[in-house]
């Protein structure tokens, strides 16, 4: 499996565990707010990335993640051999 | 000499959620009593789950999931206090059809907020770099938040209010929800308290000498040497008995009359003294209009504190007497634990189901009377007996005291 | 108030980050005198922000020490209530009729004490003694200490309501005056500088690095403080017959519950409104005899614009000549404190019939379309004053304080 394929796995599950839904009910295209993410919990997926991917997201972007596919655009810069 | 400090409420209880080690209903509450079982292994070398079982002195609830309470998402993250809080909500929502959530008000008693929230975070600030740092758990330190995730839960939002007294808590929570509904701010009030039991709090209490050595210790008996460390969650519904009625709701108690008091303690083993318990106890019966022996059933505060409950022995029998017209006397925290803020609520709901089944529970197994301390009417056995009003007290070591006059319901409430 | 006896206020205390007494407090708050400065209390080089607003060095004489059953937060909480107590003059009384009641207000208690006693541990499992001052830390310590200084044997209450605590506490304080339920009651808002909160507020992305600005067009954040202020709440019979100087009335208590999200405002501010309109209510006063509001106002981007949203549902088109000020650009939030200094600053201000200004303002905000009294204190006549604090768990109060009969300032 390519690394991209595997990474984006990997955030929809932790996106899921924070959210507290099934893996099966993040869509790859779904807003944050269309999967009942307040900020708070956004604050959260932010720190689990940055600790799993050792990515630094400034803070002037954090407000501007949105979505599933922000997130992946933040991870997909970081993923080895892309 | 002090002013009048009970005060009389035109009350009623018309419902009660909770959660404890025995279950999550009265019924389960008053059975486990009856029992007489302790809920906490009478073997110190059981195995236990995980590091809290394995507490000596710890009667933690075994497998508590909060998705078998309520099936909503984003509660698994919630501090285990948040947690226990909306459980015991849980069955309330369902009970207070026909009135607004508009207008229901929330008061919660808690003696330790949501101290294990606070010793992760504080850990994880330590731990990790400060951006990484989960902002929930911050959120989640903070005392009146769980008092606050039920009124988020369920729409609550008359007004959310959280008390702290120690083991006091519960009953003046129910005490200040008696007070906000007579004062006219909700139709309807939930009210009660929440303690979660955490490694962290037992360290301390061993370590101040609280808790008790072994696992066999018992209020009032002779064997006692401190508390059992324990946790639950006990609300109930307050309003009026007209509005109860005109929703059709036969209440399952008056709540008559109540008080709260404080008395510095001499000496930090024994809290307030018989001397400063009696006043406040007769003024609750005063207030009420009843005399000792119009009281069938008395719940005791007693934790299995060697001094402590010497005193509040002295304060029952002076204030009760004794002999066949004595009121009898249960202590829940024989089975239940210390449930700190939760202790006075179940207490209260068990006594609620004594009056439902005219059982009063017995002994606890294998308890022996210690014989220095005045005569405490506690049955060898369950049994049957109509119980009309009903004491429930709590004290504190700090000097904290709050206690709740019961009523049956009567004829005239019925809906 | 919803009893039949009206509650007056004869004694006030403050220590806050601009003042350790009623007098210092007040010509700060007209002077323009910030309490924020670089944190002391603890290493903050890992953090993004290092200010905050700290009360500065001050000593705890020893009759008031050997009360103090907690940490920083009970020696804050004893030290405002001496001063009330003080200049109430009913020390005296308080030994012959020791049944007043005390409640207490706040945040994270003395949490100090544990992160103190962490601080010299790096292994969290090192032993148990290392958690053993959490034995200090339940919430009601401070009112413990409170009730043993002055010998109290009436009911100690201690409302853990976050940042709303210091204004429950008045209000749960005058509710038990005004039913009869007590004749006299201590009200103390408390809250000390602590590293949990300093971090927490941080990771909520709610800190400004530098200062505090409430109602201004980008405002940088909320910066924290720490402090207490106490009052003495009697009925007005009782300190007219004593003699006794009524430095303002309390007359109202709303209270709401948001019920929408543990840490951010209802976005609509309804919560907010139905505290506002409780008090009024409660009080029986309308609208128009509102002269002043003292703000939440912690100078975030959020409870700024819902504020002030609130603040325009209930006054309509009155709003924006309505002054609504906040004292937080100066002390910065006080939290559990917070609710009861500034019902001080409020009944000081009528007392003056001068309303502090917010300082540090710079540009209006059209989101905060209301009048926040910018940078220059403003001589009125104020004879009605709402107080208005709102908490984490949506936990929303409002005061509705009353002049004092002496009240200065110019009537409009």
């Amino acid at each position: 499996m390519p690394d991209r394929e595997r990474t984006r796995r990997e955030v929809v599950q932790m996106v899921a565990e924070i959210a507290d839904l099934p893996v099966d009910r993040v869509s790859e295209d779904a807003t944050l707010e269309s999967l009942g993410i307040d900020s708070l919990n956004g604050l959260r997926i932010v720190a689990e990335m940055e600790k799993r991917y050792g990515i630094n997201v400034p803070d002037e972007a954090i407000g501007k993640i949105r979505s599933m596919p922000d997130i992946f655009s933040l991870v997909d810069a970081h993923i080895p051999g892309e | 000499m002090s002013s009048r400090r009970a005060t009389t409420y035109d009350c009623v209880v018309s419902g009660v959620g909770l959660v404890a080690a025995p279950g999550r209903s009265p019924q389960d509450l008053h059975l486990s009593l009856c029992r007489g079982v302790p809920c906490w292994p009478q073997d110190s070398a059981a195995p236990g789950g995980g590091a809290l079982a394995a507490q000596p002195s710890a009667a933690p609830i075994e497998g508590f999931n909060i998705r078998e309470h309520l099936d909503r998402r984003g509660l698994k993250d919630l501090s285990r206090t948040s947690q226990l809080a909306c459980a015991a909500a849980a069955p309330l929502a369902a009970a207070l059809e026909g009135v607004p959530p508009s207008q229901v008000g929330v008061v919660l008693g808690s003696c330790w907020g949501s101290l294990s929230t606070v010793v992760d975070f504080e850990w994880e600030t330590c731990t990790v770099p400060v951006r990484l740092v989960n902002p929930l758990l911050f959120a989640e330190t903070v005392s009146n938040v769980p008092a606050g995730q039920v009124s988020i839960q369920f729409g609550w939002s008359a007004f959310n209010l959280t008390v702290s007294s120690g083991s006091a808590s519960g009953l003046a929570a129910i005490r200040e929800g008696a007070e906000l509904l007579s004062s006219g701010r909700a139709q309807a009030v939930v009210a009660g308290g929440a303690d979660a039991i955490t490694l962290p709090a037992l360290r301390v209490l061993g370590a101040d000498g609280v808790l008790a050595a072994s696992r066999g210790s018992r209020p009032f008996g002779l064997a006692r040497s401190g508390a059992i460390g324990g946790e639950g969650a006990c609300l109930f519904i307050l309003e009026s008995p007209d509005r109860a009625r005109a929703r059709g709701v036969t209440p399952m108690a008056r709540l008559r009359c109540a008080v709260i008091g404080f008395a510095e303690p001499r000496d930090p083993d024994q809290g307030p003294r018989a001397e400063e318990v009696t006043p406040l106890l007769r003024d609750l019966l005063d207030q009420a209009a009843l005399d000792p022996r119009e009281v069938q059933l008395v719940a005791a505060s007693a934790c299995g504190s060697p001094r402590g409950d010497r005193e509040e022995a002295r304060a029952i029998h002076e204030v009760f007497g004794r002999g066949p017209e004595a009121p009898f006397v249960m202590a829940p925290k024989g089975i239940l634990g210390e449930t700190w803020g939760a202790s006075g609520p179940l207490a209260a709901a068990a006594v609620i189901e004594s009056m439902r089944t005219g059982r009063i529970p017995g002994r606890p197994l294998g308890f022996v009377p210690d014989p220095d301390l005045p005569p405490v009417n506690m049955p060898p056995e369950p049994l049957a007996r109509p119980v009309r009003n009903a004491v429930i007290l709590t004290r504190t070591e700090t000097g904290h005291l709050s206690a709740l006059l019961l009523q049956a319901p009567e004829e005239r409430d019925a809906a | 108030m919803t009893g039949t006896i009206r509650p007056c206020v004869t004694g006030m205390g403050v220590i806050t980050p601009i003042g350790l007494d009623l007098e210092t407090f007040w010509e700060s708050l007209l002077a323009g005198k910030s309490g924020a400065a670089a944190v002391r209390s603890f290493d903050t080089s890992a953090l993004k922000s290092s200010i905050g607003c700290e009360v500065p060095a001050y000593s705890v004489p020893e009759p008031v020490r050997r009360h103090v059953l907690g940490g920083r937060c009970t020696e804050l909480a004893l030290l405002a209530a001496a001063q009330a107590v003080e200049q109430a003059g009913i020390g005296p009384l308080l030994r012959e009729a020791p049944d007043a009641a005390v409640v207490v207000g706040t945040t994270m208690g003395d949490v100090t004490l544990f992160e103190q006693e962490r601080a010299k541990h790096t292994d969290r499992q090192a032993d148990d003694r290392e958690l053993a001052s959490l034995a200090h830390r339940p919430l009601d310590v401070m009112g413990r200490s409170i009730a043993r200084m002055f010998g109290l044997s009436g009911p100690v209450t201690t409302a853990p309501t976050a940042c709303a605590a210091g204004a429950y506490a008045i209000g749960m304080a005058a509710a038990l005056v005004s039913r009869g339920r007590v004749r006299r009651a201590l009200a103390v808002g408390c809250e000390a500088f602590s590293r949990l909160a300093f971090v927490g507020f941080t990771r909520l992305g709610a800190m400004s690095p530098d200062l505090c600005r409430p109602f201004s067009k980008d405002r940088p954040g909320l910066l924290l403080g720490e402090g207490a202020a106490a009052v003495v709440v009697e009925s007005e019979k009782d300190a007219l017959s004593r003699g006794a100087p009524v430095l303002g009335y309390v007359d109202g208590f709303g209270l709401s519950c948001d019920a929408y999200h543990v840490t951010g405002p209802h976005p609509e501010g309804l919560g907010a409104v139905r505290a506002m309109i409780g008090a009024l209510e409660e009080g029986q006063i309308p609208r128009d005899a509102i002269d002043y509001i003292n703000a939440h106002g912690t100078g975030t981007h959020l409870n700024d614009k819902v504020e002030s949203l609130a603040v325009r549902r209930v006054f309509g088109e009155r709003a924006p000549r309505l002054p609504v000020s906040s004292i937080k650009a100066l002390t910065g939030h006080m939290m559990g404190a917070a609710g009861c200094v500034e019902a001080v600053a409020s009944l000081l201000a009528m007392r003056h019939g001068v309303i502090p200004p917010t300082w540090n303002w710079l540009e209006a905000d059209p989101e905060c379309a209301i009048d926040c009294v910018p940078n220059e204190p403003r001589p009125a006549r104020l004879r009605h004053v709402l107080s208005n604090s709102y908490a984490f768990g949506g936990n929303n109060a409002s005061l509705l304080l009353s002049a004092p009969p002496d009240a200065g300032g110019p009537v409009s």
